[in-house]
Formats: C-alpha cells, sequence, structure tokens
C-alpha cells in the first residue's frame, strides 16, 4: 500500500515514476484501439497531459494502471470525435470491453513481453537484421525492400512470417 | 476458445493492421469479430501487443544507441555517472519521465523531419576589414530599439544595443536588427543579444517578425529555437512553460529538452500553436494563442508575401484526406458537376502506402489536385489558392514547388499561376500562369522555379496577391493526379 503523498515534491516524484514505469504499457494498449501509428502517437501525447494535469485526482494507492486506461479510452473516442473518418478505430462499446480486457490480460501480456525479448534472441540473424531494418524509426516497407533488392510483397510476407515464429515462440516460452 | 476459422479471419486482419493498410471497412469486420468475444478480444491484443512491442523495443534501441553517441560527442545530456546521479537523483526522475514521454514524439518528428528536413545556411556575411581598434560603438550594435511604450530598463541602453544581457521591467520595446528582423517585447523580459543573427529570450513574452531575406536568423529560449525567414510568430518563455504561436509563414521550431538531451523538429504554420512544459513535454496540437500577444505585434507588411502551410503538412494525414490544406482553399470546377465523389483533392502521405507516391521533398505528405474526364467527354477537375499578401508593383517575384507524380496514374497537366484579387471574391486577374512547366515522371518529382516581372505602373498594386494551382483534366477518360510540395513564394532583392 502506498503511503499517502507528504509534499507536492513527493507527489511530483510519484507521478514522474509511474509515468516512466507504465508509458511503454499505455503506449500498447493505446495502438491496439488505433490502427495508426501516427494516431497512437499522438493520443499517447495527448493522455500523457491529461494526466499530467489530473494526477491531482489520482487516488494514491488506486490501480495507476486503470485510471491511465480509462482516461487512454475516453481520449480515443474524443481524438476520433474530432479526426471523424479520417481516423479509424472501434465503436465505444468495443473500447470499453477491450479496455477491460487489456486490464484483465495485463499480467500475461507483460509476461509475453518479456518472453519477447527471449525470443528475439533466438530468430536467425537474417530475420533479425530484417525486423531491425523494418521497425527502426522511419522505416518503410517499400524503400527497405528497394535496399534489399526485393519486392515490398516479399517483405510483407517475410515479416508475417517472422511474426508467426515469436508468437509461437512466446506461447512455448510461456508454457514452460 | 477461439473457433479456428474464426482465427484464420482475425490472423488476416490483424496482418493488415500491421501492415498499416486496414481500412474502414475491415476494421468494421474485425470489430464483428472480436465484439463480446472474450477468447477473441484476448487474441488480438496479444498479437497486436506483440507488432507494437517490436517497434517499441527497437525505437528505444535506436534512441539509446542515439543517446550513447550524443553523450560520447560531449552533447549535453544527463550525467550519467553513479556519482552525479546520486547528487542530482531529484533531476533524475524528471528525465526518465520526460524521456518516456517524449521519446514517441521524439521519433515520430524524427520520421518525419529526417526526410526533407530543410536546412537554412547561415547568411554569409560580408567581412569587413577594419581593424579592432578602429571599431565604434556603433558597428559593434547589433540592434537599435526603433519603438518604446512606457519601457523601463534595470539598465537603461544607452544608444544602439551590443551584444549583452539585458532586462526590460515593464513597458514595451521593439528592436531592429541589421538583418531588418523585428523582435517586440512586453516587461518584464529577460534577454540577450549574443550576435546579429540571434535573439535569445530568458523569460518573458515578444513577438518576431522575420523577413524573407533574413535567412539564418534565430530566436531561441532555453527549450525552443525558431529559425525560418519570412514569418511572424510569438514566444512566450514563463517559468513553467514556453509558448509559441504563428501569425504568419511557416516555422521550423527546434525543441531542446533539458533532460533528454535531444532535439526534436516541428513545422508550424499560421494559426498553429505550440507549447513545451519544463519537463521537455510537447503539445503541439493547439491553437496559437494570439492573445498572449495582443498588443505587441507591429503592423504586418503585407507586400511581403508569406505563403503559409507550403509544405502542405497540415491537416495531418494517414493515407489520404479530402480536406483543404490548411491555408489554402479548394475549389472544384466546373461547381455543377463538383460531386465528391467525381473528384478530390486535398493532402496524401508520401511514400509509405505502396501506392507510388514519391517521398516529400518538405515534410511527411503532398498536396494533391485531381482532373476527370469522363466517357462522354465532360470533365471535372480541382484548383487550390491562398492570398499570400499584397501585389507590389515593379519587382520580381520567384515562385518554387516541387511537383510529383504517382505511378499508375496518366501524366497531369497542371497550372501555377499568381492572380490579383481581393479577400471576398478570391484570385480574379490573372497575373501570368505557367501551364505544365514541369512534368515528372511516375513515381518521381520535379523542381519549378518560375520567376514574374511585376510592372511598375501595374493596376494591381495592392489588390491582394493569389497563388493558385490547378489540375487540367486530360482528353482521354480517366483520373489524373498532380502532387504539390514545398510552395515558397518571395521577392527577389537585386
Amino acid at each position: 500500500m502506498m503511503e499517502p503523498f507528504e509534499a507536492d515534491e513527493t507527489r511530483l516524484e510519484q507521478c514522474l515514476e509511474l509515468f516512466a514505469r507504465y508509458q511503454q504499457r499505455l503506449y500498447l494498449f493505446i495502438a491496439a484501439m488505433l490502427p495508426s501509428p501516427a494516431d497512437a502517437e499522438e493520443v499517447l501525447q495527448e493522455v500523457n497531459i491529461v494526466v499530467w494535469k489530473k494526477f491531482e485526482q489520482f487516488e494514491p494507492g488506486s490501480d495507476f494502471l486503470s485510471w491511465v486506461y480509462r482516461i487512454a479510452t475516453l481520449q480515443v473516442r474524443e481524438y476520433k470525435r474530432r479526426r471523424g473518418r479520417e481516423t479509424l478505430s472501434f465503436s465505444p462499446e468495443m473500447l470499453d470491453q477491450l479496455m477491460a480486457r487489456a486490464l484483465r490480460d495485463e499480467t500475461v501480456l507483460e509476461r509475453r513481453r518479456e518472453a519477447l525479448q527471449k525470443c528475439l534472441e533466438k530468430l536467425s540473424p537474417a530475420d533479425k537484421q530484417l525486423v531491425d531494418r523494418c521497425y527502426a524509426p522511419g522505416a518503410k516497407i517499400p524503400e527497405v525492400a528497394e535496399q534489399l533488392k526485393r519486392t515490398a510483397t516479399s517483405v510483407y510476407r517475410s515479416l508475417r512470417r517472422i511474426r508467426q515464429i515469436l508468437t509461437e515462440c512466446v506461447n512455448g516460452e510461456l508454457a514452460k | 476458445m477461439l473457433e479456428a476459422s474464426k482465427q484464420v479471419l482475425l490472423d488476416q486482419l490483424i496482418d493488415a493492421y500491421c501492415e498499416e493498410r486496414l481500412d474502414a471497412s475491415q476494421m468494421e469486420r474485425l470489430e464483428g469479430l472480436l465484439i463480446n468475444d472474450p477468447a477473441a478480444q484476448s487474441y488480438y491484443l496479444a498479437r497486436v501487443d506483440l507488432h507494437n512491442s517490436l517497434r517499441w523495443r527497437i525505437n528505444s534501441e535506436t534512441t539509446r544507441r542515439a543517446l550513447g553517441e550524443l553523450k560520447k560527442a560531449g552533447v549535453g545530456v544527463p550525467p550519467s555517472d553513479q556519482r552525479k546521479r546520486e547528487v542530482v537523483s531529484l533531476r533524475w526522475w524528471p528525465w526518465a519521465a520526460a524521456a518516456a514521454i517524449a521519446l514517441f514524439v521524439f521519433l515520430s518528428q524524427w520520421r518525419n523531419s529526417d526526410r526533407g528536413k530543410e536546412t537554412i545556411p547561415p547568411v554569409a556575411r560580408s567581412g569587413h576589414p577594419v581593424d579592432n581598434e578602429q571599431k565604434t560603438a556603433v558597428e559593434d550594435s547589433l540592434a537599435e530599439i526603433i519603438e518604446s511604450r512606457g519601457a523601463v530598463w534595470a539598465k537603461k541602453p544607452d544608444g544602439p544595443l551590443s551584444a549583452g544581457k539585458f532586462h526590460l521591467q515593464a513597458g514595451m520595446a521593439r528592436l531592429r536588427f541589421k538583418n531588418g528582423s523585428t523582435v517586440s517585447l512586453r516587461g518584464p523580459a529577460s534577454f540577450e543579444l549574443r550576435d546579429s543573427d540571434s535573439f535569445y529570450l530568458h523569460e518573458g513574452t515578444l513577438t518576431a517578425f522575420v523577413p524573407p531575406q533574413a535567412q539564418g536568423f534565430a530566436v531561441s529560449t532555453p527549450s525552443v529555437r525558431v529559425t525560418e525567414a519570412g514569418t511572424e510568430y510569438g514566444l512566450h518563455r514563463g517559468a513553467n512553460i514556453t509558448k509559441l504561436a504563428v501569425f504568419r509563414g511557416e516555422i521550423e521550431a527546434e525543441v531542446d529538452s533539458d533532460y533528454l538531451g535531444l532535439k526534436q523538429t516541428f513545422r508550424l504554420t499560421r494559426n498553429d500553436g505550440m507549447a513545451v512544459d519544463h519537463y521537455g513535454a510537447v503539445t503541439t496540437s493547439i491553437i496559437g494563442d494570439h492573445h498572449c500577444f495582443a498588443g505587441l505585434r507591429q503592423a504586418p507588411d503585407l507586400h511581403i508575401p508569406q505563403v503559409a502551410n507550403g509544405s502542405f503538412e497540415y491537416p495531418k494525414t494517414d493515407r489520404f484526406t479530402s480536406m483543404a490544406p490548411a491555408g489554402w482553399e479548394l475549389l472544384a470546377h466546373p461547381v455543377a458537376n463538383a460531386d465528391l465523389m467525381d473528384v478530390s483533392a486535398g493532402t496524401i502521405l508520401a511514400g509509405e502506402n505502396g501506392e507510388g507516391v514519391p517521398a516529400a521533398p518538405l515534410g511527411r505528405q503532398w498536396a494533391y489536385l485531381n482532373a476527370r474526364t469522363f466517357a462522354d467527354g465532360r470533365s471535372v477537375y480541382t484548383s487550390m489558392h491562398q492570398s499570400v499578401g499584397l501585389v507590389v508593383a515593379g519587382v520580381t517575384y520567384e515562385l518554387k514547388a516541387m511537383v510529383g507524380r504517382q505511378k499508375g496514374l496518366a501524366e497531369c497537366e497542371y497550372e501555377i499561376g499568381l492572380y490579383a484579387g481581393s479577400r471576398s471574391d478570391g484570385p480574379v486577374s490573372r497575373l501570368q500562369v505557367w501551364r505544365s512547366p514541369a512534368l515528372p515522371p511516375a513515381g518521381k518529382a520535379l523542381p519549378v522555379c518560375l520567376t514574374y516581372h511585376s510592372p511598375l505602373h501595374t493596376p494591381y498594386r495592392d489588390d491582394e496577391l493569389f497563388i493558385v494551382i490547378r489540375a487540367i483534366p486530360g482528353d482521354k477518360p480517366g483520373v489524373r493526379r498532380i502532387l504539390i510540395d514545398d510552395v515558397r513564394l518571395s521577392i527577389l532583392r537585386p
């Protein structure tokens, strides 16, 4: 159980610590609701600002993840409302269901993320290199394909195969 | 337990999600498969989590490597050795959080800015072979005070301002630099003059007008640096926040987080705003806070042409949108045929969609204009225009742009021109129009550089000046599309 905050400075530190600890999970949750990485990144920024501003309302000792996921879900709805048809996302009902499911599955998802690191190390050097190139900041599959003298379709196919290998490896790690 | 047939359908849609080619109908199908099905939801979350975790991990590794390189190069990054870390432990968490918060902002901006990032070379100043001893105070001066209203200075400047720190306690003061830039300050404000090309605001509020010829002139605060000529903007540096608002033109703002130690570059155009808090978290999706700068702006010189959103980065789109680029007006012609089903225009994302759109020369997206010819001979086309100031007589205008062609679409003729007109009527009188000055090959882009000599006795003097671009329908049935980016208009100095 967390102690009540005694001073503003402590509270600030707590907030920042929670921010740092949950930032990746928050991004992954938002990205599951918004297929476009650009949208997900923009909403992540907005959620960070809202969390920052509303941190006073956060009940110390309560579940930070549920609180930020709730904010993120509302922010995704608001973002979609603002951007209209330009932004692809789920209906409000679906978003609520996904939030509830993500919170329930959080422990498993976190274990899968840890296992993923091990599985990445097991990839063949060629596959690892392809993943590094295709998931690097600013990477564009057609450009990567051109550099590799391959077609974009063949690179997409390889990535699908690699994701399948990783999924199976992660499942195997969790079953151990 | 998830049914095998449902899993196959889900896999197809999840692959489309990972490849960023999910469309609205597929999204609906995905929702249909997920709704009220906890097993399908868990499966979906696990699969997309893996894909997004790869993105997050590799991007984090890349950022860590970049930080490592910066540390090696001695760029100001947070102290890394344990002893220093203990001493500044209170600063460490803000850095970690700011790094985390800014990570994706940084990565996305990095993605956007590494390609087509414009670097403005500093103006090569002609060296005056003046002996140091012969220098006078005037030659050392960097700026002069051209207007002052109720100004109270901590130490009143005695004549033109030379390099040094200044504190305006109250009132307003307007400074003019040798390159023609003006900076208007409202007290209390602390600032520093370093050389003729840079103004540093420690605290306070200012508006800056930087004419097109003042290339390389930078206005900075501890967290934001603005370097773009042909612009007017406001900057406020408070104890906890730095605010930036663009009044005219399009700026490049470099945000330097004290804690992250890395720079992010943002492009903002007319009426856009940005805020940076003291932990380096950036909010760009705000409307420029013009009220904050009320009373500081000088009457704008509308004879200096300034194009807003010439990079067509606004509105930001994931693929393409038929919304007008900010600052531009889109029209479909003839209006009777202007059905959205028939013709469209707007902005389109460069490169990555496998749609054959070439890389955008400036930023991440192009503007596009479509023209369409029907089998019965009817044709429709789109145009866009923007008012960029007033017509000046007896000068030479230089109009630059990049034009591109999408693979798989027929070559599209287009017109680009300068018109005179008014705010109420729009562009009415044609000054000069060029037809297809460059026709790019499929999947490529070409630059266009055009000049127009405005007659000394033009009847259009002081009318509104417009840039107009339109797509021209082809002879044969089909859709044609022209891509446009990086539109600039300036007056050539003799």
